[in-house]
Parts: C-alpha cells; sequence; structure tokens
C-alpha cells in the first residue's frame, strides 16, 4: 500500500486563491484609476481662471452685438439647441452669429487659448438629450455638459466652452436686458449711418446714439407737436426738442444766471410741462449745464440744449445741422459768465447774450416709451405709446 | 504521520502573495500621499489666485487705457498690476503667494501685455507657480477685456 503525498497544495486551491486575490487587486486598480481621473478632472472643470477668461470673452460679445438682434434673440430663433460661437479647428470666429463688430473675436480667443465655444439656453436638459446624436461635439465636451447641472432662468443664455489645455468652464450670459429693451428701438437702430443725415453710434458714450445733418429723419410727434429725436440714450430713453420754439419769447431771468433759480426754467418745469399730453412719458433725467471750465449737473424734467449738443448734430460739414433755424435766435443751456448766457443766433452760431434779453425757447425732454412707430420722415413721424 | 506546520511550498506562496499585495498598496499609499500634497497646494494656489483675479478684474478702467512695461501694468496713469517673484501687487494691494512647507511658491516666466483693435483691448496676465511638490507647473492665465471708450 502506497503512503499518500500530501505536500503543497491541491491544483484547484491555488486556482481559486489566485482568482480571488486577483480580483481584489483589478477591482481596487480600477477605483483608484476612477479616483485619479476625477482628481484631475476636478481641475480641468470650471477652473476660475477659465470662467474669468470666459467673462471677458461675453463682456465682448455683449458690446459688439446687434441691438436689433441680440444674442439672446438669435439664441431664440435658431432651430439648434446651440449656436457655435468659436471653433478653432474651423476657423470659425464668431462667422455664425451677427455682431456689428466680429474684428477682436479671433484675437481675444487666441489670447485665452480657446478652442471651441457654444452658446446654449440656460436650460441645458434640451441640450443633454441632443448630445447622442450630435457629430459637432468632442466626446469630452459631452461629458462635460452631462455633468452641468445648472439653474433655468427665463431669456437668459449659457455659455460653454473647451481651452487649449483641455479645460472646461461654463457661465450664464446676461443679455436679457438689452435684448427686451433694445428691441423698442430695433427699427430705428437698423438704420446707423456713418456719413451723411442719419443716426450716429455716439463715440463717447457706449450704447448711446446721435442723429447728425442737414435734415435726417428723426421727426416725432409727442403731445401733438412735432419734436426732432436727439439722441437715443444709453438707458434707453429717448432726448427730444420741440422742432419749432414755443409761442412766446422768454428772458432767462432778470437776474439771476443759475439756471435752477432761473424764470425760464420754472416756467418749462410747471406751467409749460403741465400743459403738455402725454407728460407721464416724460421722465426726470440729468442736464449738463455748460460753463466754460466745467459742467453743472442739473437734474430735472425740462432743458434746454447745451451748447455741445448743438454742435454735436453737425457733420463733419459744418453747415448742415438739422437743429438750425433761420431767422431765429434760441436759448442754449449754459452761463459764460455773471450775467451772458450762450445761444444759437440767426445765423445758427454760438453765441453770448445777456440774460435780460428775450429770446426764443425750444425745449428738451427724456422721455421712456414702450412701442414706437413710424418711420422718422415729416410725413411720417415717429409716433410713441 | 501527523502533520505540523507548513510546507515549504505553503510558505513560499504566501509570502509570494503577501509581497505582491503590499507592493501594491504601497505604491498607491505613496500616491495617495502625494495626491493629498499636491491638493493642499492646488487649493491654496485657486484660492489666491482667485482673489487677485477678483481685484484685478474690480480695478480694470471703465474707460481709457493700460499700457504695460516688463512685470508691471498702469491704468489711466494709476500702478494697475506688477508681478514680484513671491507676490503680485494689484492697486497698491500685496497678495503672497501660498506656502509650500515653510517657503513661498515663487513666480516664473511672467509675462504682461496689454492690446488694442479698435476700442476693443484685452489685458493679458499670465505666470507660473513651480513647486517640487507640483507634478507640473500651475499656470495663471487669464485675459481681461476692456473698451478704450
Amino acid at each position: 500500500m502506497s503512503k499518500m503525498n500530501n505536500r503543497g497544495f491541491l491544483l484547484a486551491e491555488s486556482l481559486i486563491v489566485s482568482t480571488f486575490v486577483l480580483t481584489i487587486l483589478i477591482f481596487l486598480f480600477v477605483q483608484f484609476r476612477t479616483l485619479m481621473i476625477n482628481y484631475k478632472k476636478s481641475y480641468t472643470y470650471n477652473n476660475t481662471q477659465n470662467i474669468y477668461d470666459l467673462g471677458s470673452m461675453a463682456d465682448y460679445l455683449k458690446k459688439a452685438s446687434n441691438p436689433s438682434n441680440t444674442l439672446t434673440d438669435q439664441l431664440k430663433e435658431t432651430k439648434s439647441s446651440y449656436i457655435v460661437i468659436y471653433n478653432k479647428d474651423s476657423n470659425n470666429y464668431c462667422q455664425n452669429i451677427d455682431l456689428q463688430d466680429k474684428s477682436m473675436c479671433q484675437t481675444l480667443g487666441e489670447a485665452m487659448e480657446l478652442k471651441f465655444m457654444i452658446l446654449t439656453k440656460s436650460d441645458t436638459s434640451t441640450l443633454k438629450t441632443s448630445l447622442q446624436n450630435d457629430g459637432n461635439l468632442s466626446q469630452e465636451m459631452k461629458d462635460f455638459i452631462k455633468r452641468l447641472n445648472t439653474t433655468k432662468i427665463e431669456n437668459k443664455g449659457r455659455f460653454i466652452a473647451e481651452f487649449e489645455n483641455g479645460n472646461f468652464a461654463t457661465i450664464a450670459f446676461d443679455q436679457n436686458i438689452n435684448s427686451s429693451n433694445k428691441t423698442i428701438f430695433s427699427n430705428i437702430l437698423n438704420n446707423i449711418v456713418t456719413s451723411g443725415d442719419g443716426l450716429y453710434k455716439d463715440n463717447e458714450t457706449r450704447d448711446r446714439y446721435i442723429y447728425k445733418g442737414t435734415n435726417p429723419n428723426n421727426y416725432m410727434t409727442f403731445s401733438e407737436s412735432t419734436w426732432r429725436i436727439l439722441s437715443i440714450e444709453a438707458d434707453n430713453s429717448i432726448k427730444i426738442i420741440k422742432n419749432e420754439p414755443l409761442n412766446r419769447q422768454m428772458t432767462w431771468d432778470d437776474n439771476t444766471n443759475s439756471w435752477n433759480q432761473a424764470t425760464i426754467q420754472k416756467y418749462l418745469n410747471s406751467e409749460f410741462i403741465n400743459g403738455l399730453k402725454q407728460n407721464d412719458k416724460i421722465i426726470e433725467h440729468d442736464f449738463n449745464i455748460e460753463t466754460p471750465n466745467s459742467k453743472i449737473n442739473w437734474k430735472g424734467k425740462v432743458g434746454l440744449l447745451s451748447p455741445s449738443e448743438y454742435l454735436a448734430a453737425n457733420t463733419d460739414n459744418e453747415n448742415s445741422n438739422y437743429l438750425y433755424i433761420s431767422r431765429k435766435n434760441w436759448w442754449l443751456l449754459g452761463q459764460n459768465s455773471t450775467n451772458l448766457i450762450p445761444y444759437v443766433n440767426s445765423e445758427g452760431n454760438i453765441d453770448n447774450i445777456l440774460l435780460n434779453n428775450s429770446l426764443d425757447v425750444r425745449p428738451v425732454i427724456y422721455i421712456l416709451p414702450s412701442e414706437i412707430t413710424g418711420s422718422g420722415t415729416s410725413e411720417d413721424p415717429y409716433i410713441i405709446k | 504521520m501527523k502533520k505540523n506546520g507548513f510546507t515549504v511550498v505553503e510558505l513560499i506562496a504566501s509570502f509570494a502573495l503577501t509581497m505582491v499585495i503590499s507592493v501594491f498598496l504601497f505604491e498607491v499609499l505613496i500616491n495617495v500621499k502625494d495626491v493629498f500634497v499636491e491638493t493642499a497646494i492646488k487649493t491654496n494656489c485657486e484660492e489666491r489666485l482667485a482673489i487677485i483675479s477678483k481685484n484685478i478684474k474690480y480695478n480694470m478702467p471703465k474707460k481709457g487705457t493700460i499700457s504695460c512695461r516688463g512685470l508691471s501694468c498702469t491704468a489711466n496713469g494709476q500702478k494697475l498690476i506688477t508681478i514680484n517673484e513671491n507676490n503680485v501687487i494689484v492697486a497698491g494691494q500685496i497678495f503672497d503667494m501660498p506656502k509650500d512647507g515653510d517657503k513661498n511658491l515663487t513666480i516664473n516666466d511672467a509675462n504682461l501685455m496689454s492690446s488694442c483693435l479698435n476700442d476693443d483691448c484685452y489685458l493679458k496676465v499670465y505666470f507660473k507657480l513651480k513647486s517640487p511638490n507640483l507634478s507640473e507647473d500651475y499656470e495663471y492665465n487669464v485675459v481681461y477685456y476692456y473698451t478704450i471708450n
């Protein structure tokens, strides 16, 4: 009878133990690798610097956008769930969007090493559902979008961007205010010019537009009288001046050159304004009283035109100013010395005169319309509601 | 025959298995320790640089130009940003770089640039933070948009 050899392990025992240990090791390796990947991703998603970069791009796009066709408007009109703003691989630098000036898009994008950027609605649920069939977005971009957990805000958008270093960032895009208010002026702002008669962009104040020329189409009917639009302000109000002077001439005052205390100011802001219909549309606003060395700010409802505004209505040809009225002398808003006040003389030039002279008066007011119709010609003037 | 103790084969197999697991766990432990140290440094960097970014953005001019010379930029004649070896000064306020152990992180390869296209301009602030405990340099590269008018 032979002895049984009982040394070592059975083959089955070895296999079972090896399999068991190997399974645990593989499980630990996979978990650890996932941990490392997520740790690295945490520094590539919504990095503070990339958020500031995206904020800079958003500021530029807001500034360069067309007031009558904002990015928010374009987003509402698009059938796709997003608009591609920037794509370095296909040399698409803001080509898909309507901007007044696209020249800075590529420069800014290259400076911040932007690779790809889209504008989508603030509710990203539609975008997430369409990701599976989308061929434009990279897999990494899709992974980032899937992780987004954002709040839906009505009428606002969201920028999502990928940078050259593999980072991703997203910010909300706030263009709601510009879009909803400037659409009131969309029919006017469609006709911005750079020469001749018409509406010009103000080079000194952002989002402000002024009329220039011999006879631009800036007629408006307000309170059953004809007025001319001087400017569309950055705060969305319209500044208008009465086309014809008042029926009566007036002195500035008998004693004081101070606008605040002058007879003319008190008349305009009491008897005159109370006689206007639609005076609920007139808003209190800042007026600049120009002196030789400074500007004094006055806040009220009815003022006058300032000397610089009169000159600003000229085009390059100094004789082309729609505000000129032949054979009329009318007050401007300013003070040059104790008794001298600026005015426009019958030849259309600015001069100074003693405050106790009787001159014509052309009131200036700011209005805040909710709707504007008409084309601005003398036959079809703008009408506000 | 009675069997006391282990066979040689059993011992060798046990030791081998234990060594494999130990080496693996040891490597994991080293990695976790490195990750912990790197995370602490990166978090401090993120926090400090976020404050710097906020201050630069706050002090950007509403109108006007920014001119940069070397590692310093001025906005409308006032000093906006200066980059030194261990700190960044924004509008007169000093921001030291975070510490790595006893020493502050050092700023390297710094570059300030302001450029304009018509009315549209940008200021680019770039520098690297180096540390032996960071697997790669921590880059700060932010572009701030502003307009002349």
